[in-house]
């Protein structure tokens, strides 16, 4: 299989605006492609479009060669971490736990294998000694970690991530990079939406510049150029530029 | 004093039945409003309870059949009508969340007064039966309705018990439910119906104005003591458990207020102040957020802190 997951001349309106206009792309298998663009261009739409949580006005999914409904459980979430309640009585492990949701079905609970499954995926972002403290004790990028924990638990092909990396820690950081790498490598496709762009070059290798519809579309080595950029965000920032020609190689400059 | 110890004792059958009713209905009522308060939904019940009082006038109406079950009944599809037309504002309009719930009460409830009043100027209308609805009367009520509420108490418990881990996920992380292909339009909506259940058969017991207290002052005073789901619901059953047996008592043995000839303690407000009086202590004792607690621990902390720097001198 080729394509993880492909959008075919999709738009989406939210009561009588357009976000979404005719998006075609396409992400092959086992890459890490990060969704690129300026608010309000519709990149967590995409997201939802491709999930089926928004209606789709015009156009279709293709997920893992099937449509969501019949791959669902191959296809892998994390919604952005401000979507949730935070003071929500319940702990690590729980949350971890509701990756597993989906296989179990509307009336089975989690057992000990489930439990075990969570506490290994907890580990591997590094909370395993976190696991039954109260999600409102943990700092942002611990609650970030127990969210790819989660989205981990449902040992999907292709996860898709709303902004992953948004306010958080070094630790955290560094934690998710590897279990990106992790994921990829066991052949694994990600999908991010993300917002520095100073970190795209080393984090991604395949990109989609969006602003309600597709700039650009490709590998990063290939349609992450300052063009594109420039178009992406309407010449509205001129640093952009220098993020795609230069901060290829030094990272730490940006 | 006899009757205390007969009422506590629960000698007497019927007295044994409606405090189990009460209870149960109770308990019914504060795992739902665990979930409705977790939804960010607690005052939908107060919506419902408030659009109850004319659905119960136009079932009085149109039925002309008077027993409870047909009363509750009506109440329950205005119930239903006032959230529909709650749903469908806040679909088409701008108006704010909390106004359109300001509104539907205030809307509903004064149609309701209206209503009672032309029922009250009609040769058969009984205004006790009525009056009964606004604030409750669990103790005098008939054996029968009692086994009724404790039958829908009983429906509603389970539902939320067998599916509690997915109304969970749904509270928690509407977006990942929806994500995992679950049906979350149509579990919100089963959650809304269950408040409004609870609400109407809440209603001979605690009334109209107050029983939005049984699904919102219970959990309140549960959440200071949980952390989990499960302890939430299980606490918060039991704060309501206690609210109801506790006030349906007080209000059965407490001398009347306006001497033997005026009416009785009113059942609802009774169990209300019983479980406001938890909450206050929850607030001020529970192990993690509690006042007192908290004043304790930094009462500890200085006196450690000062003790030590006293051994440095």
């Amino acid at each position: 299989m080729q394509e993880a997951i492909a959008f075919h001349g999709v738009s989406v309106a939210y009561r009588d605006e357009l976000v979404l206009e005719r998006v075609d792309a396409s992400v092959p298998s086992a890459s890490l492609c990060a969704i690129v663009g300026p608010n309000g261009a519709g990149k967590s739409t995409l997201i939802k479009a491709a999930l089926g949580l928004v209606p789709l006005a015009a156009g279709s999914v293709t997920v893992l060669g099937g449509t969501m409904a019949q791959r669902r459980a191959q296809v892998g979430y994390v919604p952005q971490r401000e979507s949730v309640d935070w003071e929500f009585p319940i702990s690590a492990l729980d949350v971890v736990l509701m990756g597993s949701y989906g296989r179990l079905g509307l009336l089975r609970r989690p057992g000990r294998a489930e439990r075990t499954q969570a506490m290994e995926c907890l580990e591997q972002v590094g909370l395993a000694a976190l696991a039954d403290r109260q999600i409102s004790e943990l700092s942002g990028g611990q609650q970030q970690r127990v969210f790819l924990a989660r989205a981990l638990m449902q040992r999907a092909q292709l996860y898709l991530m709303d902004e992953p990396f948004a306010g958080i820690d070094a630790v955290t950081e560094s934690a998710i990079m590897q279990v990106l790498a992790a994921l990829q490598e066991r052949g694994c496709t990600i999908v991010a939406v993300h917002h520095e762009l100073s970190t795209v070059r080393e984090r991604f290798d395949q990109v989609l510049l969006l602003n309600k519809r597709v700039v650009a579309a490709g590998s990063v080595a290939t349609a992450f150029t300052a063009d594109a950029l420039q178009r992406t965000y309407g010449g509205r920032l001129a640093v952009l530029s220098e993020a795609a020609s230069d901060c290829g190689s030094t990272s730490a400059g940006c | 004093m006899a009757e205390l110890l007969r009422l506590l004792s629960l000698q007497d059958s019927s007295t044994r039945v409606v405090m189990l009713s009460t209870a149960g209905l109770a308990i019914a009522a504060a795992m739902v409003g665990s979930l409705a308060m977790l939804r960010r939904r607690a005052l939908v019940g107060d919506a419902v309870a408030h659009a109850s009082l004319p659905g119960i006038c136009l079932a009085w109406f149109v039925a002309g059949d008077r027993s409870l079950a047909v009363l509750l009944v009506g109440a329950f599809v205005l119930g239903l009508a006032c959230m529909g037309t709650m749903a469908l504002v806040q679909r088409l309009t701008n108006v704010r969340e909390d106004a359109t719930t300001a509104i539907a009460i205030s809307g509903f409830f004064g149609l309701g007064i209206v209503l009672s009043r032309m029922i009250q100027n009609q040769p058969g209308g009984n205004r006790a039966g009525l009056d009964g609805f606004l604030f409750g009367k669990a103790a005098s009520a008939v054996t029968s309705d009692a086994w009724l509420v404790l039958v829908v108490a009983g429906v509603v418990s389970a539902t939320v018990l067998g599916l509690r881990k997915e109304f969970g996920l749904l509270c928690f992380d509407r977006a990942f439910a929806a994500g995992i292909g679950r049906p979350v339009h149509r579990l919100d909506a089963l959650l809304l119906v269950l408040v409004a259940i609870v609400t109407v058969a809440g209603l001979p017991s605690v009334g109209v104005v107050l029983v939005v207290a049984m699904l919102v002052i219970p959990p309140a005073a549960a959440r200071c003591w949980s952390v989990s789901l499960g302890t939430m619901l299980a606490v918060a059953a039991a704060i309501g458990a206690a609210s109801a047996i506790i006030g349906t008592g007080l209000s059965a043995v407490l001398p009347p207020p306006g001497g033997a000839s005026g009416g009785g303690w009113p059942t609802g407000p009774m169990i209300v102040l019983t479980a406001a009086a938890l909450f206050v202590l929850s607030l001020l004792v529970a192990p993690q957020q509690g006042l007192l607690t908290a004043m304790w621990r930094r009462h500890r902390l200085r006196s450690s802190v000062q003790s030590s720097s006293g051994s440095m001198r």
